[in-house]
């Protein structure tokens, strides 16, 4: 399909660049339905009457498939282009949904993990690295701002995804709230019938992204834009460095590892958020402060925090430099974490301005990533770059909860906790932040003798 | 939006007098496009501020 190829997609003389970011959040948007698969987590539980760990291993499957998707087929991305990326990326998320479907109608658990899980996996990873080098590309004055952009929808994607479920699934059951209770519990048929419509819809939306994302032509710029005369900082190369060469460099880990340590921290509030907020305000009697439908709405609040930090902060990288703001979410996050610790207990305005700054900053450390790998490692292949340090998603996804669920299980049983109990994890997350803020300062530029030849570099120009 | 063009490899192009000149084709003003611009922001906005009012209708019970 030649309208697929990226030769097709280049875009003509006087295309509007604004015309991309929709492109990509449509992407976006919809793979970050990711992040709301709690709301039929219980139906399923019925459904297949199976514990909670079984169903919950459809989301670890998506997320271990969406760090390992990303990097392995980070470089066909790039090679590829955008549109044929993104439809790549539309119909492994809709078919996912799809062979789900099946899964829940058919009561075959196991077609659920490779529908959702293995093959809207591989979807998840394609369409997340899909538009971002594009984006940077159209945007080379403010790379931060239109990575920003996009990754803020997949955070904003729960925030539409969870509402939009509820609101299916009570029409597909019929839901009566005179007849069901509070406790209404979605049935399997229903998750299966909005699986079903989430497949087609997102796939639908997705292809308004295909239809209407562009390159720039090779050498295009914004008027009024020249890099010759832009502000010289030694953190951003005008080299390329290939992704090959990239993960050789010490600069890449040490990203990787300041990823990996942010989101293992901030993996670490939003695993735990609701029962957190509980155990913080529970009396000497045992009883909480905050029931649950309080608690619902800080989750809410954590949400608007991740999606609004992806936006903002990765904004800000482009006035003080992505170095420093890197330094920001993990220095200031370590001391944001030590006050929650010891005075989070305290004022429930206190403890949720905090714990919503730290979940912000965990956004920001997503968006900003690929606007710093492009700093560092020019635009010649920063999409298959992103898509390999992506791994350190996948990696803090499970060391994340096995820290927090390890640590909290040695200090009693749900339900039953205080603000105290809490020390020790809040504390691991300061030292882990710490590490972070070490590796951090160490980012150095990249030594020469990674950069791409020009000639390699002219014969891919002239390729793509 | 429309702080943009295109600086693409030279282009050449008679003027009258039948001199060649480098003129980059893609340096022409910017199509506005308003109509796609405004119904690609609103195909991703409208969602995007049904979601946020939803959960802003839940976090108000926080400290309500």
């Amino acid at each position: 399909m030649n309208w697929l190829d990226r030769s097709a997609s280049i875009a003509p003389p006087g295309f509007n660049r604004w015309l991309i970011p929709p492109a990509a959040l449509a992407v976006h948007l919809c793979i970050g339905q990711a992040y709301a698969t709690s709301v039929y987590k219980s139906a399923l539980i019925g459904h297949f009457e199976v514990s909670q760990t079984a169903i919950g291993v459809i989301f670890s499957i998506a997320i271990v498939m969406l760090g390992l998707s990303a990097a392995i087929m980070g470089t066909w991305v790039e090679r590829s282009g955008p549109r044929k990326s993104m439809f790549v990326a539309a119909s492994f998320w809709g078919v996912g949904f799809l062979v789900g479907a099946a899964g829940i109608f058919t009561s075959q658990l196991w077609l659920v993990y490779l529908g959702y899980g293995v093959i809207g996996g591989i979807g998840l990873g394609i369409g997340y690295i899909s538009p971002v080098s594009t984006l940077m590309k159209w945007f080379p004055d403010r790379p931060g701002m239109a990575t920003g952009m996009a990754i803020m929808g997949f955070g904003g994607g729960a925030l539409i995804a969870s509402p939009m479920s509820t609101a299916l699934l009570k029409f597909f059951d019929g839901f009566n709230p005179a007849i069901n209770g509070a406790d209404w519990i979605a049935s399997g048929s229903s998750v299966g019938k909005l699986f079903l419509t989430l497949g087609i819809l997102y796939f639908a939306v997705m292809m308004y992204g295909v239809a209407n994302i562009r390159v720039p032509a090779a050498s295009w710029k914004p008027r009024g834009w020249n890099p010759s005369t832009t502000k010289v900082d030694a953190m951003v190369t005008t080299a390329h460095v290939s992704a090959a060469n990239a993960i050789k460099t010490r600069s890449f880990w040490l990203i990787w590892a300041a990823l990996f340590l942010n989101v293992t921290a901030g993996i670490g509030i939003l695993e735990q958020a609701s029962p957190m907020i509980q155990d913080f305000f529970r009396g000497a009697d045992g009883n909480s402060a905050v029931n649950a439908a309080v608690a619902a709405g800080f989750v809410g609040m954590l949400s608007i925090g991740n999606m609004a930090g992806r936006f903002i902060w990765s904004s800000t990288s482009d006035i003080i430099g992505r170095k420093r703001i890197y330094m920001v979410y993990l220095g200031v996050g370590a001391l944001f974490y030590t006050v929650l610790a010891f005075f989070g207990g305290s004022s429930m305005l206190l403890f949720v301005a905090m714990a919503v700054v730290i979940i912000s900053f965990y956004g920001g450390s997503f968006s900003t990533a690929p606007a710093y790998l492009r700093d560092l490692f020019g635009t010649y292949q920063v999409g298959a770059i992103h898509g390999r340090l992506l791994t350190a998603w996948s990696a803090a996804g499970i060391a994340g909860p096995l820290i927090v669920n390890g640590l909290l299980d040695m200090q009693g049983k749900p339900g039953t906790m205080m603000a105290s109990n809490y020390l020790p994890v809040l504390l691991t997350m300061v030292v882990l932040l710490i590490i972070g803020f070490i590796a951090t300062t160490l980012i150095k530029p990249v030594a020469s003798k990674y950069h791409e030849p020009e000639a390699a570099l002219t014969s891919a120009t002239q390729e793509a | 939006m429309s702080d943009q063009t295109h600086h693409a490899g030279a282009g050449v192009q008679g003027n009258s007098a039948a001199r060649v000149t480098n003129v980059d084709p893609y340096d022409v003003p910017t199509t506005l496009a308003t109509g796609k611009v405004i119904f690609g922001w609103a195909l991703v906005g409208i969602p995007l501020l049904y979601g946020v009012i939803t959960t802003l209708s839940k976090v108000g019970q926080l400290f309500g």
